[in-house]
């Protein structure tokens, strides 16, 4: 065996090498996309948890004083729904792919503050209360289909 | 109308009115679906209410309650077991009612809290 053919084999053995180098890599890629794909996945599962909670407790908000059932303390369900907007702003990220239904629930914040304002000025605003209603609606929607788009069901 | 049809109109609606109790997402209608169960009327719910009441008043006034005091009243105005007890707090809390008065009672029990209070227990941060 010459000189010449060691080199050619050594040539080879090293671009096998970088092939395997490259393949590792693009696995680890798609690894590191998996687990991504798989943490928002998740991320959006306990927003929509979240979010139907805190739409049972706004549903349950009075549209009038008179209408208040017994037992029932209309801040605490404020306070509770408000937890869950805080819990899903701060899991969508305002940049990536769901800032779209980030900036509904940004907006169906401002709702649930604007209703908190008008009852505890005694006069609860039923606008109010029925568009937070609808804005959650729509934000629990979005965000089931997302989900089912990812799991390739849509 | 005489009696006998009377009585026999009333027993046909006793049994429709069951049938469309049991067709009552206990989910969304919890308290409903209590009334229904346990065949109350409206003094019966305000009764539950009224003690309900009493210890949240109680709370609200940070005086120390007593939760067993609280189950037996509970017990002796319905004649009921602790079982309908625990159903009855477990109806108010899904329907948001008196929910402090629900969280003290079921936190009574720690550490060894039965399982069917845990969503009380481990939700619940009382205001």
């Amino acid at each position: 065996m010459t000189s010449d053919h060691i080199t050619v084999i050594g040539t080879v053995v090293t671009l096998f090498g970088m092939l395997i180098t490259i393949w590792q890599a693009s696995q680890a890629r798609s690894y590191k996309d998996q687990i991504k794909f798989d943490i928002r996945k998740i991320n959006l599962s306990n927003v929509i948890d979240g979010l139907k909670r805190a739409q049972d407790e706004i549903r349950r908000l009075p549209t009038s004083v008179q209408s208040v059932t017994r037992g029932v303390k209309p801040i605490e369900l404020i306070h509770k729904a408000r937890e869950q907007f805080d819990i899903a702003l701060g899991t969508l990220d305002s940049v990536g792919p769901d800032a779209g239904v980030r900036t509904m629930l940004v907006e169906a914040q401002a709702k649930l503050n604007a209703y908190e304002i008008s009852w505890n000025a005694g006069n609860p605003n039923p606008q109010n209360a029925h568009e937070l209603q609808a804005k959650m609606q729509d934000a629990i929607s979005i965000l089931s289909s997302t989900i089912y788009q990812m799991e390739g069901k849509a | 109308m005489n009696l006998e049809e009377l009585t026999e109109s009333l027993e046909k609606l006793k049994y429709q009115v069951h049938i469309l109790g049991n067709t009552i997402d206990y989910q969304s209608y919890p308290v409903e679906s209590l009334i229904l169960s346990m065949d109350w009327g409206e003094q019966d719910i305000n009764r539950a209410h009224d003690i309900f009441e009493k210890y949240d008043d109680k709370l609200i006034a940070k005086e120390k309650v007593n939760w067993g005091e609280f189950e037996s009243e509970l017990k002796t105005e319905f004649n009921i077991h602790y079982q309908t007890v625990k159903s009855i707090i477990l109806a108010f809390y899904k329907n948001h009612q008196w929910t402090n008065v629900c969280y003290g009672y079921a936190m009574s029990f720690e550490p060894s809290t039965p399982i069917e209070f845990h969503q009380i227990t481990r939700r619940n941060n009382p205001t």
